[in-house]
């Protein structure tokens, strides 16, 4: 198994460590809701180093990007970040990502860990043009700190943080090494990513534990950042996300531009949005205390209309929350689930499940 | 770890404790730490018949679900209330206030020596690390 660089910051923590596309990661180190709470309320610091880096550059970098995924990446200017897709031919999710401009001819695709590799070689075999293709996955670490305090934190480390604004991003150095940092994240949370070479990665954690003690900061395991993505209603690759759904079923319509010219998946998605989609995903919050699970059938009246991709509980709520494809011609505002062969009701709602 | 010398043990990780003609039964500290924040639980009526190793309810964390199983045959005579209301006792008092239910036990000296006492147990929890 693989580990990132803070592997052994990790054990001096005492987290619980457990197999994440191929990594050895941290589940979780206080627990779970403490630490779901620290990042919604004050600021949590993860270590998100097993996230894949692909480099695409060369004079038809941004053709190629722009055939390759489907939002509109010549609108980026050097400095934005962008929410995306890989898609195949029939307009399925291979993995989604976010695109980062680097410079005029160069592009920096973050994505999935468990997807990296077939992200590459994917990449490769679409190859078009004049470009370089570089998995520099293995080299760079990725640190995110998210939460409402997280500016405080890291503008004491890099000075220009204040000025990164959500979904952009800067290129800094720390300790001679150059650093891409992003006000992104996957928390629904103010935040940054810091993407930085692997030999500095364990002492920029450290200045930042440091920075935010005072803040009352606390790392973060994959368990609440699960709870947490799950709140706001983001998909995650392999629940919500696969490569036989297409990002219009995922209420993801808007990041696909289908008049921006031919891309992998576009004639297949054109003839879905002229169709319509079969399911749609919504969120379930549950009436009583159970807790909804990946895989749980939904039912109405007495009907099976779709299954659970994420169920979970929700520490913001304290309840029961789900994640569910729906037979898009049922509008009922109370569902059923099927929660090991007991069926529990839940309210079908909006997502996200919380507003920020 | 606690492992408290005056209780027995099961290879599921539920803990019972004689008191008088009742045993009371919960899960160990090993369990609750290994499920993380236990945010449900459910446990069968009071008044049901279960069997040794039969399932008396489950038990939820943010992660993961598991069964919980008997201990000990015979009929559940009480079921923690309290506890039903604040599944956070068992990661916070897993011996104590976490107690699920109490047992009216059909045969307490054979079935409690199918058990595992403390050094076992304990023994037991190392070897599964």
């Amino acid at each position: 198994m693989k580990r990132t660089p803070l592997y052994e910051t990790h054990r001096k923590l005492g987290a619980k460590l457990m197999e994440f596309g191929g990594y050895d990661m941290p589940l979780q180190y206080t627990g779970i809701i403490d630490e779901h709470l620290t990042v919604r309320n004050k600021a949590g610091i993860f270590d998100v180093s097993h996230m894949g880096e692909i480099f695409i550059s060369g004079k038809d970098a941004l053709a190629f990007c722009e055939w390759l995924t489907p939002n509109h990446v010549a609108r980026l200017s050097p400095g934005q970040a962008q929410y995306s897709f890989l898609l195949n031919e029939q307009g399925g999710v291979i993995d989604d990502l976010i695109i980062y401009r680097l410079d005029s001819d160069s592009f920096m695709f973050c994505v999935n860990a468990s997807n990296t590799d077939k992200d590459y070689s994917w990449i490769l075999s679409h190859k078009k043009g004049k470009v370089i293709i570089d998995n520099r996955s293995d080299d760079i670490g990725l640190i995110s700190v998210q939460g409402p305090l997280s500016g405080k934190i890291m503008e004491p480390i890099f000075s220009d943080a204040h000025d990164v604004k959500r979904f952009t991003f800067k290129t800094d150095t720390y300790k001679g090494r150059q650093v891409y940092l992003s006000r992104t994240g996957y928390t629904g949370e103010d935040g940054y990513e810091c993407f930085v070479d692997n030999p500095v990665v364990v002492d920029l954690w450290n200045a930042i534990m440091e920075s935010g003690a005072s803040y009352g900061i606390k790392p973060i395991g994959l368990g609440a950042r699960d709870t947490l993505r799950a709140e706001m209603g983001y998909p995650l690759y392999g629940m919500e996300l696969n490569d036989t759904t297409t990002p219009l079923s995922a209420n993801l319509g808007w990041v696909i531009k289908i008049d921006k010219g031919p891309f992998v998946g576009s004639e297949a998605l054109k003839s879905v949005v002229e169709h319509g989609v079969n399911k749609r995903l919504v969120g379930i919050i549950m009436n009583g205390k159970s807790i909804p699970r990946h895989q749980n059938p939904v039912q109405w009246k007495d009907r099976i209309i779709g299954e659970v991709t994420t169920g979970t509980y929700s520490p913001s709520l304290s309840r029961g929350i789900a994640m569910a494809y729906v037979d898009n011609d049922v509008e009922s505002n109370e569902v059923g689930i099927d929660i090991r062969s007991i069926l529990h009701t839940g309210a079908v709602v909006q997502l996200p499940f919380i507003k920020k | 770890m606690q492992v408290p010398k005056d209780l027995k043990y099961t290879k599921d990780h539920e803990w019972a404790r004689v008191e008088g003609a009742t045993v009371s039964v919960g899960i160990t500290d090993y369990a609750q730490d290994k499920l993380g924040d236990v945010v449900f639980i459910e446990i069968e009526n009071g008044g049901t018949r279960v069997k040794q190793g039969e399932k008396f309810g489950t038990v939820e964390s943010v992660k993961s679900v598991s069964d919980l199983f008997s201990p000990l045959s015979g009929k559940i005579t009480d079921v923690n209330k309290d506890l039903l209301e604040h599944p956070e006792y068992v990661n916070k008092d897993p011996y104590g206030k976490a107690w699920m239910i109490k047992l009216a036990a059909d045969a307490v000296k054979d079935e409690m020596s199918q058990l595992m006492d403390a050094d076992a147990y304990e023994k037991y929890c190392k070897e599964a690390g």
